[in-house]
């Protein structure tokens, strides 16, 4: 039977949430299979309530589903009660819209958010009974694709891949398929593959991992403005883990901490303008009713414009109950202000990410906050009426000290004391409760911390527990990130083609759904490391040579080698670097990426500073 | 101004938990432009009261929701709007205005009409209707009591008094071996019986396997007073 969605109708009742399985929301979009050229399957390689989240998803399947020639489906990992039900029954892998087998698509196309989902994009390949190394695969196989930003260093999933995305994939995705499509029309049906892969790589951004070739640049919007978005994204029945609708204000931060990797590599900021954003947000409440929008962005409150577009949200959502959220907000007094204006309909906690505990460390990672604006930031957002703050941390970070980590403690300690004095002021009852979350630091390829390794996993762990033994305020909630989690990261995110075999080992192992902790294997992994020779912790900790090429040098940002060398020294001498949207250019080469775009990106600027000093507050320096 | 809406959830829909059924209600009637009337506090939300929740796995036909609304709309217009709103798991039936003081729907439902198709085993298909038949002829029956890992037990029950009528609608039909029994149970605040249940129940009379039911629907809950029954719209021209 063709319909894998009757097939698993009987054991429906047998796992939790079981919506996951049926498709069929609220603005799905089914197309003839047969009227199409090429047909196209988008995998997430998480579970449904995770990927539906995900704005990316949305905007592809509008951006596929609108041409023609082209149809896009969607499939998630099933959660472990579904799969093995899935493996026993001999239930492929299939897709939502039409419970078709995977393995009927001309393409499938994996995002890659995180590299704990590597093994996922492995997992979903055998359940859909294809061969996961490409150079298995026949011609009659999908063609497997990824993108997203862990294509930033793709190296250790390349034996895995056909074809790569590199860059922003809304135009250059549908471009892709299109050539897939003619390539099979002009031989009715059929693919000979060394040569669609030749006629892929001429695509600007498309990475071929078996062709040697130039350096590949990737592909970018130039106008965010009149980028392709979903109007009418799919609405899911279950709760999702972000339940709400997206509007997308800005792409790209200059900020330039020197840790963040979509800080460099989603460069230069694209703006949507108002008129613009307010017209998305009116379709989107008319088309989903969902309750709640996000101004989604890396930094939102940097739109040059976010009051106006805070205002005109408010003055029409408000009233119909709609909240607003502003996820990522900078330590400042506009970021109180704007989250004041937002939160009338239901109020949230107040998150920060000051990232380190001391100045010093701040200045290291180039996170332009200081604790004065910090403690500032907390005294009006209590006297606001918040009593709840979130703040974020990163220890391991490259230089760092034990008095480093110490300072975290005491810098929540003070934010503690200043919110709490404030609610006394006010009269107020009860204290400012704080939660203070750790991460471990994991450098990432294409950011200025590349060459660093991570700190050893004795290290992390010691400085978890110091900050444990310093936090014993009962106002402040302290929460850490397993050590060793971190450490696959970084192993993955600096690795190059030879860890493609752990991988395929991890997965025979049994490994998948590596980031829901209960679900992590860790001795498998450990085997699988040494099976193959390797040591973990040697391989995340390893420095690289400023001078020895790096597994990701063929793939272009736009942000310049020598640009990441320069931050990467000033970080040592903790020297901090401005945002070249306030002060002045610090060469980083995005602007001259493309021919042309340097003097209107330059126009762009000036415009910028122009309007900024307008509200003057969102200068934060 | 109160609106009563009657709506149908479809195979798709069948999957839905209340909450999701709730949320994917808001959701709708925001996209038919109902002007909402929602609860003061800190976190404020719609004023949607359902009649009793559908088990996960069991469609409904006409099942009912009450909506509170901050201002008046013509039915009509908002019936077109809602029709169109709802999402494949949901289907539009009717919408009428209710007094203002009209009682909640789960205090007025008594009755539920189900219609469960089931298969039953070659060597059993002389058994169903004896089965059926004892079950109505008994005096009393006993629900074992429930146990869950983790919560409380739910302790044994009579439940003779809610079985108000099992009628053999169909079956045994040559090929697959399928019944479908339409069974009408009673619906009260101190407990209801699952059709399951009943079908358990019935197998245990007549001395066979109850595999699970492979379908089940709600075809109906109605309002029994004085010996008669009305739909739960029908009250509200009164």
């Amino acid at each position: 039977m063709k319909d894998c969605i009757e097939r698993v109708k009987p054991y429906l009742q047998q796992v939790v949430k079981p919506q996951r399985y049926l498709g069929g929301e609220l603005n799905e979009i089914k197309k003839d299979w047969d009227s199409v050229q090429c047909r196209f399957l988008f995998g997430f390689p998480d579970v449904y309530d995770v990927g539906m989240s995900h704005l990316g998803l949305q905007i592809l399947y509008e951006a596929v589903n609108r041409r023609p020639g082209l149809l896009m489906e969607r499939t998630f990992s099933p959660w472990l009660d579904m799969e093995a039900i899935m493996i026993s029954q001999g239930i492929p892998l299939y897709a939502l819209e039409s419970g078709r087998p995977a393995g009927d698509f001309d393409c499938i196309g994996f995002t890659l958010q995180h590299e704990m989902s590597y093994t996922n994009v492995l997992q979903m390949l055998k359940l859909a009974g294809i061969p996961y190394w490409a150079k298995d695969r026949s011609d009659r196989d999908p063609l497997i694709i990824a993108g997203g930003p862990c294509v930033a260093n793709v190296e250790p999933l390349a034996p895995f891949l056909d074809a790569v995305v590199v860059g922003e994939g809304e135009e250059l995705l549908p471009e892709l398929l299109e050539v897939i499509g003619r390539h099979k029309a002009e031989r009715r049906g059929a693919v000979d593959k060394p040569r669609l892969l030749e006629e892929l790589a001429a695509l600007e951004g498309i990475y071929i991992p078996t062709l040697k070739g130039p350096v590949i640049k990737k592909a970018r919007l130039k106008d965010l403005d009149e980028a392709i978005f979903s109007l009418t994204p799919l609405v899911p029945y279950i709760e999702v883990v972000h339940d709400r609708m997206m509007v997308e204000v800005l792409r790209g931060c200059t900020r330039g901490c020197r840790f963040c990797q979509a800080g460099m590599i989603y460069r230069p900021v694209r703006e949507r303008s108002k008129e613009t954003l307010l017209a998305q947000a009116r379709a989107l409440r008319d088309n989903t009713g969902h309750n709640e929008i996000a101004l989604t962005s890396l930094s939102s409150s940097d739109h040059t414009c976010i009051k106006e577009i805070v205002e005109g949200l408010t003055a029409e959502f408000n009233k119909e109950m709609i909240s607003i959220s502003l996820p990522s907000l900078r330590a400042n007094h506009f970021s109180v202000s704007l989250a004041e204006e937002i939160q009338k309909v239901r109020r949230t906690g107040f998150t920060f990410a000051p990232e380190a505990g001391s100045q010093r460390m701040r200045d290291v990672i180039n996170k332009g906050v200081t604790e004065e604006a910090l403690l500032a930031t907390v005294t009006k957002a209590v006297s606001a009426g918040w009593q709840q703050i979130k703040l974020y941390f990163m220890i391991g970070l490259p230089g760092e000290t034990m008095e480093d980590v110490e300072a975290i403690a005491g810098l929540c300690e003070k934010v503690v004391y200043a919110g709490t004095k404030v609610m006394k002021e006010q009269g107020r009852k009860g204290s400012l409760r704080v939660t203070c979350a750790v991460s471990n630091f994991v450098p990432k390829a294409q950011t200025p911390f590349q060459w660093v390794g991570q700190a050893s996993q004795e290290e992390l762990k010691a400085r978890q527990r110091r900050l444990k033994e310093l936090i014993k305020d009962r106002r402040i909630t302290y929460n850490y990130h397993d050590a060793f989690t971190s450490m696959l990261e970084a192993i993955f995110a600096r690795g190059g083609r030879e860890l493609a075999p752990v991988l395929a080992a991890a997965v025979e192992k049994g490994c998948h759904f590596d980031s829901w902790t209960e679900e992590l294997r860790r001795d498998s992994w450990r085997q699988a490391f040494e099976e193959l020779g390797m040591d973990m912790e040697a391989l995340a900790t390893r420095n690289f040579d400023l001078n020895s090429p790096l597994p990701w040098d063929h793939l272009n940002y736009g942000v310049s080698k020598g640009f990441l060398m320069y931050e990467y020294n000033r970080a040592q001498g903790e020297m901090i670097s401005g945002d070249c949207r306030y002060q002045g250019c610090n060469g980083c080469g995005v602007c001259s990426f493309t021919v042309g775009d340097a003097e209107e990106n330059s126009a762009r600027g000036r415009r910028k500073i122009g309007e900024n000093i307008l509200y003057g507050e969102a200068v934060d320096q | 101004m109160k609106i009563r809406i009657c709506y149908g959830k479809t195979e798709t829909g069948s999957y839905l938990s209340h909450l999701d059924l709730a949320r994917t209600m808001e959701r709708s009637l925001r996209r038919a432009k109902a002007p909402l009337a929602f609860s003061e506090g800190f976190n404020p939300h719609p004023k949607l009261s359902f009649a009793s929740a559908l088990a996960v796995g069991t469609t409904g036909c006409r099942e009912y929701l009450d909506v509170d609304l901050a201002s008046r709309l013509n039915v009509k217009a908002f019936s077109q709007a809602l029709e169109k709103a709802l999402p494949p798991a949901l289907a539009f039936v009717a919408a009428e205005e209710i007094r203002e003081n009209s009682k909640s729907l789960s205090a007025i439902i008594n009755l539920a009409v189900y219609r469960v198709r089931v298969a039953v085993k070659p060597e059993d298909e002389d058994k169903v209707i004896p089965g059926v038949e004892k079950v109505l002829a008994a005096s009393e029956l006993w629900r074992k009591p429930k146990e869950k890992p983790g919560k409380k037990t739910i302790p044994a029950k009579e439940v003779r008094g809610l079985i108000r009528q099992i009628a053999v609608i169909q079956g045994p039909e040559a090929a697959a071996k399928t019944y479908e029994l339409e069974m009408v149970l009673g619906l009260s605040t101190d407990g209801q019986l699952r059709p399951q249940e009943l079908w358990e129940m019935i197998a245990a009379a007549g001395d066979f396997e109850a595999a699970p039911p492979l379908a089940v629907c709600r075809r109906a809950l109605l309002i029994e007073q004085g010996g008669k029954r009305f739909a739960p719209m029908e009250g509200v021209r009164d």
